[in-house]
């Protein structure tokens, strides 16, 4: 059981030139709230999220390796912070996106995917070994769907695969 | 020394090279890699340290006595209690508590974080002083729209010369103390001032050249005053038990020096008080789980290239090459303590700049004290030794490489977006350590040669 059966496909994709204000709308028209940014081959550059523009919200010290761990020190926004936001919208996906990212391959086994899912969170890309094209995403609902398939169904899909594999 | 008699052993290198050389080589190699940073120091030290006795220019049995256990355990005891106290907020609290005071103004707010960040130095170890006081920096600047620079090249000058106040503030200052067995005290009282009057220059400089044109809207200077620094305080029960043990440590330094107490017995002893403060009220697990992730903050890295250092220097003493090198010293100051005491001050610290203080004053340790009967016995040459420690802990201002604590100020400096350029900050930081060091050679003759 590959994770190649417990991906989602149709997935919507984002380009590393588009800012990110015209990105975050792309992701409320489609009720997501991650989508991959791939380059004209489908090759995966990184992952833009809702998280990743909380994250450059914040002040660059809280955000660092081995920075602040606390801010409830401070209190009430911070002056301008809406003026911060719309001066972050204006910036290219390449320079905001999330670069290093746990990725999975079609060939790694759904076991192994739902470890990584649990511990680095939904969704997870998975690319091609090597060239890094996109196969599609596995989400926890993808893969929960997978797990619920009945012994029949697997075996009539493993049928299939060796029959395609015979032609 | 803590480990004079050398024992009988007897070098008897393999393949019968010449101890001497044998133990030569493995020190500058050693060193080379140390300064070219290409590979791990901790790793060099370990390396070099092995070879010397596998190759048997010292046994086992030597090189353990080479190793000073009474640094190790400061070392490792003093970063268990700030690992611990840490956890508290107290420093942030501390910060913020300054910066409210001074009304978020940025002027008096670069001379306040200056004065938290020595005196903090002088208590803790630099690197972990601005491990602490940077990341907030950063975080008050940011409010106040300033450039982190100037704050953070001052607290660069702050915490080098902050830390050379006291026995425990520097690692050139731990290693001295250990070694000749100067008390807390010894050194407030020789160099305490020293260090104080260089802050006090040095910051008016800086006031100088950036503090008095620093700049901010009254807006943001009244959202930094809306900040509240109670909730920095995360732990009130283990603050209050933290500065009791800080208290007990300090206490222990200058009290238990008469009584024989060494300073890595005290500082040994605090860690576990703490450890138990912390800790007793748990489930055996629980409090395994809490010894275990104090003991994680201990640098390891920084310990074991210590230990390593200390036996390549111990099997370079035991040769006697540092008693031939201290016999050049004196062909070339004479009996004269004046020069002896301005060559080391100003080589330990146009050195110190250049590559990291600590292997050179571990090596000039065995150095100055071979130096010792030409002057007439340890009691003469007791100037010597602050002179060494003014010079190393003055000449690590002198550039990014010149302390490990400049190096954690730039990688932050890195990781918050404003990058601290080698050149940049060398062609102030060069002159101004010069100048200081230069306040420091006067400071030595009033004091110390008059």
């Amino acid at each position: 059981m590959p994770c190649k059966y417990a991906m989602i496909t149709n997935v919507i994709s984002l380009k590393p030139d588009m800012e990110a204000g015209e990105a975050l709308d792309v992701l409320h028209d489609n009720k997501i709230r991650c989508a991959p940014v791939l380059d004209q081959d489908g090759n995966l550059l990184g992952m833009f999220s809702l998280e990743n523009v909380l994250k450059h919200l914040l002040p660059v010290s809280a955000r660092m390796e081995d920075g602040l761990r606390r801010l409830d020190f401070v209190v009430g926004a911070a002056p301008g912070i809406a003026k911060r936001l719309r001066k972050l919208s204006l910036l290219r996906l390449e320079d905001i996106m999330d670069t290093k990212i746990v990725v999975l391959h079609p060939d790694t086994q759904t076991w192994e995917g739902i470890r990584l899912l649990v511990r680095y969170g939904s969704p997870l890309p998975v690319v091609e070994e090597g060239s890094r094209k996109l196969c599609g995403l596995m989400t926890e609902q993808s893969a929960l769907n997978e797990m619920s398939k009945s012994p029949e169904e697997l075996e009539a899909r493993e049928i299939e695969d060796i029959k395609k594999g015979a032609s | 020394m803590h480990h004079s008699g050398t024992g009988d052993f007897t070098s008897q290198v393999f393949f019968g090279w010449d101890p001497l050389i044998t133990a030569t080589v493995i020190l500058v190699i050693s060193y080379v890699f140390i300064v070219s940073e290409k590979i791990n120091r901790a790793i060099v030290a370990l390396l070099g340290a092995s070879l010397l006795v596998l190759l048997g220019v010292l046994n086992q049995e030597l090189m353990v006595q080479g190793i000073d256990f009474n640094t190790i355990f400061l070392l490792t005891g003093m970063m268990v209690i700030v690992a611990i106290t840490k956890d508290t907020g107290v420093f942030q609290f501390v910060a913020i508590m300054s910066a409210k005071l001074v009304r978020a103004n940025p002027r008096l707010l670069l001379i306040s974080l200056a004065v938290i960040t020595a005196f903090f130095s002088a208590l803790l170890d630099n690197v972990t002083t601005v491990l602490l006081v940077v990341p907030i920096t950063l975080l008050l600047t940011e409010q106040l729209k300033l450039k982190a620079y100037p704050f953070l090249f001052t607290q660069i000058f702050a915490s080098n010369i902050g830390g050379m106040a006291t026995l425990v503030g520097d690692p050139p200052n731990i290693l001295i103390g250990s070694a000749i067995g100067f008390s807390f005290m010894d050194f407030v009282y020789n160099v305490g001032l020293a260090s104080l009057i260089i802050f006090v220059i040095t910051t008016v400089i800086f006031d100088f050249i950036w503090g008095r044109k620093l700049q901010t809207s009254l807006r943001a200077r009244a959202h930094l005053m809306r900040y509240n620094p109670y909730e920095a305080i995360e732990d009130l029960e283990l603050l209050v038990k933290s500065l009791a043990v800080i208290g007990f440590v300090l206490f222990g330094f200058v009290w238990g020096h008469g009584q024989g107490w060494e300073p890595g017995t005290v500082a040994m002893a605090g860690a576990a008080l703490l450890l138990l403060l912390k800790c007793y009220r748990f489930s055996p697990e629980e409090q395994s789980h809490k010894v275990h992730a104090a003991f994680q903050e201990v640098e390891w890295e920084t310990i074991f290239f210590f230990i390593g250092l200390f036996v390549i220097v111990y099997g370079v003493e035991h040769t006697g090459l540092l008693e031939i090198l201290a016999q050049k010293m004196l062909d070339f100051t004479g009996d004269d303590l004046f020069l002896a005491g301005m060559f080391i001050l100003w080589s330990a610290a146009i050195i110190s700049a250049i590559i990291d203080n600590i292997p050179f004053v571990a090596t000039m340790i065995p150095l100055v004290q071979a130096t010792a009967p030409a002057f007439g016995g340890d009691d003469m040459i007791e100037p010597l030794w602050w002179c060494l420690s003014l010079g190393a802990c003055l000449g690590g201002n002198g550039s990014l490489i010149g302390a490990s604590a400049n190096l954690m100020v730039a990688s932050f400096a890195q990781r918050a977006g404003q990058r601290m350029v080698f050149l940049e900050f060398m062609k102030l930081a060069f002159p101004l350590m010069i100048f200081t060091t230069i306040i420091a050679t006067i400071y030595a003759w009033l004091m110390f040669f008059r």
